[in-house]
């Protein structure tokens, strides 16, 4: 096959938003675009190979099992995920990241209480959300693909497109982090995204997050 | 199931690979030839002749890219009938959102938080 394939990690976000486009009869919307290319194992970037994790296929038949799924069509449906990412064109097996949280999420954070505080009712937190972006950079993805993206930004990415489209910087790679619409027009055209004004590019991420540890791996 | 029997050919190796799925797949290998024949007789005639023409002509490779290929439209397919399954299932639970924004919205909101 020529070229090496373009290596995608779509949010658990996105195969929820394509279903329910499914469901509600909608037509050519971004994650639907997203997850057709993934599923055709091809799109105007060339081949495409999909990137999940163990993790992340249970939690999202947690999902669709709580919104009144049936377990055998939430099983089927998570099944048809894992033979996607399996049929290749790099035939990935999901991945199982063990550790993790290298890079938390906002909502992987450990919330900040007084412990001595009675009173206190810490905000409950996921430890596994910060497993999806673990997952995308074990498995060297070019792109993660999230709606959810506030979550996903960091004060040490890149800045493509404020919200829209970051680089996070690791250790000999860089993982974008694309929302859907940015995402399937990447996948159309094969062009990657581009600064949309001289004044971005390499700034830094401007948002309320607490401060995070400095990455050590940072290029920067 | 009432039908009729018909009888056929095939290669040992064939007949092995038929046997091993029945037992893997806990089904007769009466039920898979059948299975296997309908989906046959149902093609077009046009697909039914490239079909014959693959399996005679083509190279490895080639029978490799035609199998991958066929399985992601299997998969696709499949993808397909599993998510209407399901979107009979959730009924009332779906959004009422109508829009892609609004699809957005709620596919964010179902998969965040899971720890609550």
């Amino acid at each position: 096959m020529p070229g090496n394939p373009f290596r995608l990690c779509v949010d658990l976000n996105v195969w929820v938003n394509n279903y329910l486009a499914v469901a509600k009869n909608l037509r050519g919307t971004a994650s639907q675009f997203i997850v057709d290319a993934v599923q055709d194992g091809r799109s105007g970037v060339g081949p495409i190979q999909l990137i999940v994790s163990h993790t992340m296929l249970s939690r999202l038949m947690e999902v669709l099992v709580r919104k009144g799924a049936s377990l055998d069509s939430a099983a089927q449906f998570i099944s048809l995920i894992e033979n996607i990412a399996r049929l290749g064109p790099s035939c990935d097996f999901p991945y199982v990241v063990l550790g993790g949280g290298f890079i938390p999420t906002q909502d992987a954070r450990i919330p900040v209480y007084n412990p001595y505080d009675p009173a206190a009712n810490p905000k409950p937190y996921d430890p596994e959300d910060g497993r999806v972006i673990d997952v995308a950079i074990a498995g060297r993805a070019d792109a993660l693909v999230t709606a959810n993206f506030r979550d996903f930004t960091e004060r040490h990415d890149t800045v493509i497109s404020r919200g829209r489209v970051h680089i996070r910087h690791t250790a000999n790679h860089d993982l974008y982090v694309v929302q859907p619409k940015e995402m399937s027009t990447w996948l159309r055209t094969g062009n990657r995204p581009t600064p949309s004004s001289p004044s971005e590019g390499a700034d830094p991420v401007a948002h309320d997050d607490p401060p995070s540890l400095p990455n050590p791996f940072s290029k920067t | 199931m009432a039908g009729r029997t018909v009888s056929g050919y095939v290669d040992d190796r064939i007949a092995d690979r038929l046997n091993a799925l029945a037992q893997a797949e806990a089904r007769s290998p009466a039920n898979i030839v059948g299975q296997a024949l309908g989906f046959y007789v149902a093609l077009p005639e046009a697909a039914r002749t490239s079909l014959r023409r693959i399996e005679s002509m083509a190279t490895s490779d080639e029978m490799r890219w035609f199998q991958t290929e066929f399985m992601r439209l299997l998969f696709k397919v499949d993808m397909g009938v599993t998510q209407r399954k399901m979107a009979k299932e959730m009924g009332a639970n779906l959004p009422d959102a109508s829009t892609e924004e609004e699809i957005e919205k709620a596919s964010v909101e179902w998969t965040n938080g899971l720890a609550r």
